[in-house]
C-alpha cells in the first residue's frame, strides 16, 4: 500500500511539474484550468495518503499548493468573467469587457512569476526529497 | 461533511483496502446528499456539495487502477456531471459579484444580473436533477462501489 501511495502521488506531482511549466509559458484559460486540477488530485492524493509521507511534509506542500490555487482563482474568475459576458450577448470592447480583461491580464502575470519562481527553485525535486518518494 | 480521510492498512494491497474504505465513505457522501436534497439545499450548501464530490471524486481516481468495472467509470462519470452543474452555478454566483464590483449601477448591470441570476438557477436544477440520478445510481447494484 505504501508503494501504491507513493507511485500515485510522485505520477501526480510530475503531472503537476509539467503542467506549472506549459502555464508558466501560456497562461491562456486552458491551462489555468488543466493546472487547478492538476493541483487539486496532488493535494487530494497528499491527503488521502497523509500517512504514508513523513512528518507533516504532505501538509506543508499542500498549503504552498492552497496559494497557488488562489493565483489560479484570480485569473480563472476573470475567465468565467469574460465567458459570461459573452454569453450575456456583451461586445468584447464594452468597458465594463475591457476592465475585467485588464484584470485578467495582471492576475496571470503575478500567476506567471510565481510560477517561474516555482521552476527556478525546482519544487518538483524539492518535494520529492520532502515525501521521500 | 462525509470524512474523507481515512487510515489505510499497510498491510493490505491496495485493492483490498480500496473495497474496504471506499464503499463505506461512498455510501457516507450518498447519504448526505439525500438528506441536502430532501430538505432543498441552498446555494451554500450546494457549493459545499460541490466540494464534497470534487474530493470524493478524486479519491476514487486514486483507485482507478483497482476497479475495471464499467460502474466504476459510470461513478466517475455521475460525480463528474453534478461537478460541472454545480461548477456552473458557482461560476455565474462568482461572476455577478465581479462585475457587480466592476459596473456602475445601471440598467445594464441589472439586465446582466437577472441574466446571471437566471443562469445560477437553471444550473441549479439540473445540479439537483443530477443529483439525484448520482445517488439512485448509489444505492443500485446493492451498494455505490463494491
Amino acid at each position: 500500500m505504501r508503494e501504491f501511495a507513493r507511485l500515485q502521488t510522485a505520477t501526480l506531482l510530475l503531472r503537476l511539474a509539467a503542467q506549472v511549466k506549459q502555464t508558466a509559458e501560456s497562461s491562456d484559460a486552458e491551462a489555468v484550468h488543466d493546472l487547478r486540477v492538476a493541483v487539486r488530485r496532488l493535494s487530494r492524493a497528499l491527503r488521502s495518503f497523509a500517512q504514508f509521507f513523513p512528518g507533516k511534509s504532505w501538509k506543508r506542500i499542500r498549503k504552498r499548493l492552497s496559494g497557488l490555487m488562489n493565483l489560479t482563482a484570480a485569473v480563472r474568475d476573470n475567465d468565467v468573467a469574460l465567458e459570461l459576458l459573452e454569453k450575456a450577448g456583451i461586445s468584447k470592447r464594452a468597458r465594463v469587457a475591457l476592465a475585467v480583461e485588464k484584470r485578467r491580464r495582471e492576475a496571470a502575470a503575478n500567476l506567471r512569476r510565481e510560477l517561474h519562481a516555482w521552476l527556478t527553485r525546482n519544487f518538483a525535486h524539492e518535494w520529492r526529497g520532502e515525501l521521500e518518494l | 461533511m462525509t470524512r474523507l480521510h481515512t487510515e489505510w492498512n499497510e498491510r493490505s494491497s491496495p485493492s483490498v483496502n480500496a473495497r474496504r474504505r471506499l464503499p463505506r465513505m461512498m455510501s457516507e457522501y450518498f447519504a448526505e446528499v439525500r438528506a441536502a436534497l430532501a430538505e432543498k439545499p441552498s446555494p451554500s450548501r450546494l457549493h459545499q456539495i460541490r466540494l464534497a464530490s470534487k474530493k470524493i471524486r478524486y479519491t476514487l481516481e486514486l483507485f482507478r487502477s483497482c476497479y475495471g468495472a464499467a460502474g466504476f467509470e459510470a461513478h466517475l462519470k455521475a460525480l463528474k456531471n453534478v461537478q460541472t452543474s454545480l461548477g456552473d452555478v458557482n461560476d455565474a454566483v462568482a461572476a455577478s459579484r465581479l462585475l457587480g464590483e466592476l459596473m456602475p449601477h445601471s440598467p445594464s448591470r441589472r439586465a446582466l444580473q437577472a441574466f446571471l441570476k437566471q443562469r445560477a438557477a437553471k444550473k441549479r436544477n439540473l445540479a439537483r436533477i443530477g443529483l439525484s440520478a448520482s445517488t439512485r445510481l448509489g444505492k443500485s447494484a446493492g451498494g455505490p462501489i463494491s
